[in-house]
């Protein structure tokens, strides 16, 4: 067994081991009432209650099962036909977003990018749009497009541009440079160590993120099309403005298992492909 | 693209061939569908563009100075209640995703539990954020509750699924030590497997905030939830009253950048601090 | 018999039908003995240690008894009280790297707090003040609040010791303790091994890839080949053909180094 020296004599030996502890609760216990009380705060200025969720439940379910149930399938075939226009709207717009996005990306990345002006002006283009959310694009660019599929594509392919720029930025800086390196010593030209060096390496990394920023947009595109209209969203849009809820639920329900298959597909091709 | 394909027929190099061919098809998919999309299936596309029009709107956006002062304030005050609705979703998320997210991660519970949990949370996800909103609206009526509520249901899902993936991720040997001086679970969790994936659910829950600012925003036009920044934008739009819109939008636009500059700094001290 | 610590008796792992990782193992430790383990890698040399507080579930009809209790048929109640009183020292550390040397150390003594208390690193005034005298007997006084991934390997080592001392242990298991360090820090940390072992009386089981290292220190050493217990003798009796028959066909990659 191992004999220590009696308390007095550790305290005298070790006089800072204690508070360190006390600290340390101390800390932890000033962050938690900070958020605590910063939350509350919060929640009282915009007038959050979490208790009534709880006690006004049953009413609650009782008026939800009232207004959604049972699911009304007498538009299916509507219904299909638009969630098809959503489908083709998400794949059309991740396609040209990524490659926008792709491009922009060879400009500004650190590798790539060799024109000091199309680099700061790209950047701050794609910060601008990656800032700004798609509902705040879809409800400015209506004034000067109109509402339908051609500016929730619009949206869409902004939303995935913005997104994909930075995501592909990085990915270009992380690639390998000593064979863009091989490849200049031996005097290609730019656009031929892009081809036949970046390109190559990229693509998989490239198609795997387009089938993710398909698979974003399918999922965003309740919201894009309520707002800009097209697809599927616009459909819910339209069920929720005349109240018919019925048709709403029956929406979900095949929204739901188009995001689940979109994501099992997007995520089984995405383990084949890397 | 030159694919040596048919030379070799060792399994290693035919499995890089799959993936090759898989690529092709999608590009090739990909493309041929927004051909079809872009120029046969949409019924207009430029047609309704007016550039005149959007230059004119564009004007009017940045004439900030046209926009009276308590005008501004009052926005201000509208971006706030926006924050602080997307920072009450983050932190309920977070905190009943931690729970569940514990009880998904393989190495703290049995398999079966785990996909249990992170089947429950991928469906949630599969619901959009605008959906559980107006389940919620439908059951409890318009208010701010509601709308944080809502959207928690996604935050819960999201923090379930990356909290389990970065729980999973602690080492084994740490779980293992604490293991073997006799620690039971609670304080296995609490003493190493929390602690070690810290820095990640920070990082995380700095994440999420920026998404749940943006849905935030994005939940006042779509259900109407009164007293946010995204609201307000929408009715200026509406009423056409373009400067308080575009003031809006630089609003916005300004805090998600700060925010992102936050969450890049975050993640490049977890990636670091990962010794 | 009375003399010893820990007494295993024929302990057999079995993973899959054919695959017998541990075939009838049996020895004893005893009262202040520093015990090698030594044999090439995957001769189940893992599996026995963590077979012994159960990390791994040895098969029925194994009997490993300490302390007077046989481990194999105990509840998990009991199971958490035997690992309360045996150390464990890991090669790759096993620390909370984001958590300090001292904090690092008190979780030896998780095993005696409440859950709450646990949770909430509430640990006793005496707990706090032991682990700082153990970190200032193995040499880390002036490394007690540094954060343990801004450690080298053999102060990681030294804290990994710390944590398991601290249990007040009867025993220490030592899964290749040196295995990730260099020379300089492998002496260094089998020099506290043997000091403990002596000084302290705690008997170490240590499992070891370095031969050399184990005739150095040991007070015995038991050769183990393809789940069986080939040799068991002093550091003395250890001649070339015993290593050739612990390590078979690895003989001359030993000798090389």
């Amino acid at each position: 067994m191992i004999s220590y020296k009696s308390k007095s004599e550790l305290l005298a030996k070790h006089p800072f081991a204690l508070n360190f502890f006390k600290k340390r609760l101390l800390r932890f216990l000033l962050i938690t009432a900070g958020i605590l009380a910063l939350a509350s705060v919060g929640a009282r200025l915009v007038g959050f209650q979490i208790l009534p969720i709880f006690l006004k439940l049953p009413q609650a379910l009782t008026r939800f099962f009232k207004l959604y149930l049972p699911p009304d399938f007498s538009e299916v075939s509507k219904l299909f036909e638009q969630l098809w226009l959503t489908v083709l709207l998400a794949v059309c717009s991740a396609t040209v977003g990524v490659i926008l996005a792709y491009f922009s990306a060879l400009a500004i990345s650190k590798t790539t990018g060799k024109i000091p002006v199309l680099r700061i002006g790209i950047r701050f283009l794609a910060t601008l749009i990656r800032n700004i959310p798609s509902a705040i694009w879809a409800i400015t660019l209506l004034m000067a497009f109109w509402f339908g599929e051609f500016l929730a594509f619009i949206v869409m392919a902004l939303g995935t541009y913005g997104f994909m720029t930075r995501v592909f930025s990085d990915m270009i800086d992380e690639t390998n440079t000593n064979s863009i390196e091989a490849l200049e010593a031996t005097g290609a030209s730019y656009w031929q160590i892009i081809a036949q060096a970046v390109f190559p390496e990229t693509l998989p990394v490239a198609v795997s993120w387009a089938l993710y920023a398909v698979e974003s947009n399918i999922r965003s595109s309740t919201i894009i099309g309520m707002l800009a209209g097209g697809g599927v969203g616009y459909l819910i849009g339209i069920y929720k403005h005349f109240r018919k809820f019925e048709l709403l639920f029956t929406a979900v329900i095949f929204v739901v298992i188009t995001i689940l298959v979109a994501d099992q597909v997007s995520t089984q091709i995405r383990k084949r492909i890397l | 693209m030159r694919v040596a394909r048919n030379v070799f027929g060792k399994p290693k190099l035919k499995e890089r061939t799959t993936s090759d061919i898989l690529i092709r098809l999608l590009v090739i998919t990909f493309l041929a569908v927004s051909a079809y999309t872009l120029f046969i299936r949409m019924e207009y596309k430029w047609d309704l563009f007016s550039a005149q029009t959007g230059l004119k709107f564009l004007a009017r956006f940045i004439r900030f100075d046209q926009v009276p002062p308590k005008m501004m304030l009052d926005m201000v005050g509208r971006l706030l209640n926006t924050i602080i609705l997307g920072v009450l979703t983050t932190l309920i998320g977070a905190f009943v995703g931690l729970v569940f997210g514990l009880l998904g991660a393989r190495n703290l519970t049995n398999p079966k539990v785990s996909n249990v949990v992170k089947g429950i949370a991928s469906f949630v996800r599969a619901v959009p954020t605008i959906i559980w909103v107006l389940i919620f609206v439908a059951g409890y009526g318009l208010t701010a509750t509601t709308a944080v509520v809502g959207m928690a249901f996604h935050s819960f899902a999201f923090f379930v699924k990356s909290y389990a993936e970065s729980f999973e991720e602690v080492d084994r040997g740490t779980i293992e030590a604490l293991k073997a001086t006799g620690a039971n679970w609670f304080q296995i969790v609490f003493g190493a497997v929390i602690p070690s994936a810290l820095t990640k659910l920070i990082s995380w829950i700095a994440l999420r905030s920026e998404i749940n600012f943006t849905v935030a925003v994005v939940i006042g036009p779509a259900v109407g939830v009164p007293g946010t920044i995204g609201t307000m934008i929408n009715n200026a739009a509406r009423a056409g009253n373009y400067e308080v819109q575009g003031f809006g939008i630089i609003l916005v636009f300004i805090t998600a950048f700060l925010m992102e500059i936050v969450v890049t700094r975050l993640r490049q001290n977890s990636i670091v601090s990962n010794h | 018999m009375s003399n010893a610590v820990l007494s295993i008796n024929n302990l057999q792992k079995t993973y899959a039908p054919n695959t017998k990782a541990l075939k009838g193992v049996s020895f004893d430790v005893n009262k202040g003995e520093l015990v090698s383990v030594i044999g090439p890698s995957g001769a189940g040399k893992s599996t026995l240690f963590r077979c012994i507080n159960r990390m791994i579930e040895p098969d029925q009809g194994s009997s490993i008894v300490f302390n007077g209790l046989d481990i194999v048929d105990l509840n998990r109640d009991n199971l958490k009280n035997v690992r309360k009183h045996i150390g464990m020292v890991f090669q790759h550390y096993n620390l909370v790297y984001r958590l300090t040397a001292i904090e690092n150390v008190l979780h030896g003594r998780l095993g005696y707090y409440s859950t709450l208390k646990g949770i909430m690193g509430l640990y006793s005034d005496e707990d706090v003040l032991k682990a700082g005298e153990l970190l200032d007997l193995l040499g880390l006084s002036e490394r007690k609040y540094f954060k343990c991934s801004n450690l080298s390997g053999g102060q990681k080592q030294r804290v990994g010791i710390a944590r398991a001392l601290i249990q007040d242990p009867t025993l220490i298991l030592c899964d290749e303790p040196i295995a990730s360090l260099d020379p300089q820090s492998s002496k260094v940390i089998m020099d506290y091994l043997k000091d403990i072992t002596k000084q302290m009386g705690i008997p170490c089981l240590v499992n070891l890839h370095q031969v050399e290292v184990a005739i150095n220190y040991s007070d015995r050493i038991i050769g183990v080949s393809a789940g069986s217990i080939v040799f068991e003798g002093t550091p003395g009796e250890v001649t070339e053909d015993v290593i050739k028959n612990i390590y078979g066909a690895e003989l001359n990659d030993i000798l090389q180094k």
